[in-house]
């Protein structure tokens, strides 16, 4: 997979991750993923290649990880306003 | 000369003490971000912390690129991230994780039941999957392999015509074929007229040797005569078989027949021999009942080469006939 590959990939996953709530859930994985692909993008751009691809595939994996957390955090959730609602009142 | 070297020492000495200087730096900030981490910075100062050990990474990055500057720009957003996160976790306590008695297993409520949904049903949740919504390959994370709607063999992504089908040497597009004889203009040696596929896209004979053109009779080889005379040898009959044939279904065209030779020996005697040869041509074509009027012979000599006189596949290119076409006969 090419850089720009990666970066896609990763930025995909990131909004993704976003769209999951993951600001909220997952906010340092999240943080870290986005400056990983600003400079990423900034490394590419000077034509650096290797330090961009590294930098964007731990941001993909960042973001990855942000989004699974999130989406766990939301099913907690969910799981316990179920259990909430199906405890017969005394 | 001593001062320009004495000054470039300088620069050198300043550059790898500023560099020294930003690694102790990042050092430090290094150990600032490690004591927050060990006060559960993650849980209570997450955005710090990452800001701090993102700006640390890429202070590391340029350090080993020998961008000092670059280097303090990203150590000045670290260090006060590492400082807030540290400060903001000062209080922050770990979950303990306590050994309780298990509770009794719980009655199963009607509800909906919580699972990694997969809404696309390729085997990867949607939590993982980069395209929830369509089916794909767990190597691409859940997104389809590209598609190929016109199933010639190049994928939409890099097809340059998507919707018909193409070779890959052509990025996916028909190769061009201007009169529509289905033979690509790049095979057609008449991009122009059709023609069939066995007479490389020309009209006319399957096995020609020759092909008229709008401007000339193109031969596919070369007429021989023996050397330094006029004398057509007999292996050249055919192909002249067929141009006069061409010639007598258009009796309207008129033709000169060009001499020309390459450039070794003497000019005059070129000239001479170009002309005749040409003559020996239409002679030739008029013995085969094409009409005198429409052939004029002349001779070129050496003054108009195609190719290189220095080289022996050069001379002899220039050693030919040619027929060009006339305007018509009024």
């Amino acid at each position: 997979m090419t850089v720009t590959g990666v970066m896609d990939d990763a930025e995909l996953s990131l909004r993704r991750a976003r769209g999951a709530d993951s600001d909220r859930y997952a906010q340092y994985e999240t943080t870290l993923a986005e400056l990983y692909l600003t400079k990423a993008r900034e490394l590419q751009g000077h034509a650096q290649y290797g330090e961009a691809r590294a930098l964007a595939s731990e941001a993909l994996r960042l973001a990855n990880a942000a989004n699974r957390r999130a989406a766990e955090h939301r099913s907690g959730d969910a799981a316990t306003s179920t259990a909430g609602l199906a405890v017969p009142k005394e | 000369m001593t001062r320009a070297l004495t000054v470039s020492a300088c620069c050198l000495l300043l550059a790898c003490a500023a560099g020294t200087a930003a690694r102790q730096r990042a050092d430090s900030v290094a150990a600032q971000i490690q004591a927050a981490r060990e006060q559960n910075a993650e849980a209570c100062a997450p955005r710090e912390l990452a800001v701090a050990e993102a700006n640390l990474r890429f202070a590391r990055i340029e350090l080993d690129k020998g961008d000092s500057r670059r280097a303090e720009a990203h150590l000045d957003t670290a260090a006060p991230a590492a400082r807030d996160a540290a400060a903001k976790s000062k209080d922050c306590v770990r979950p303990s994780v306590a050994v309780q008695q298990r509770a009794p297993a719980p009655v199963a409520a009607p509800g909906p039941a919580v699972t990694a949904v997969d809404s696309d049903g390729d085997g990867i949740p949607d939590v993982d999957d980069l395209c929830p919504d369509v089916p794909g390959t767990p190597e691409r994370k859940g997104c389809p392999l590209f598609s190929d709607r016109d199933g010639d063999g190049v994928t939409d992504d890099i097809d340059r015509c998507p919707e018909v089908a193409g070779p890959k040497e052509n990025f996916g597009c028909p190769w061009p074929d201007r009169d529509g004889d289905r033979v690509a203009d790049k095979d057609d040696r008449c991009p122009d007229e059709p023609g069939s596929p066995e007479n490389h896209g020309c009209p006319g004979k399957t096995t020609s040797l020759i092909i008229v053109r709008r401007d000339r009779i193109e031969l596919l080889q070369q007429i021989r005569f023996q050397p330094n005379r006029a004398k057509i040898l007999s292996g050249s009959n055919e192909m002249l078989r067929e141009v006069a044939e061409a010639l007598k279904a258009a009796p309207a065209v008129a033709v000169r027949i060009e001499g020309h030779t390459d450039n070794v020996g003497k000019r005059k005697e070129n000239v001479k021999l170009s002309q005749a040869r040409a003559e020996a041509v239409k002679e030739f074509l008029v013995g085969r009942g094409v009409d005198a009027t429409q052939l004029r012979a002349v001779g070129y000599g050496p003054k108009q080469p195609i190719a290189s006189n220095s080289t022996k596949a050069g001379r002899k290119l220039n050693r030919r006939v040619e027929f060009r076409m006339e305007e018509p006969k009024q």
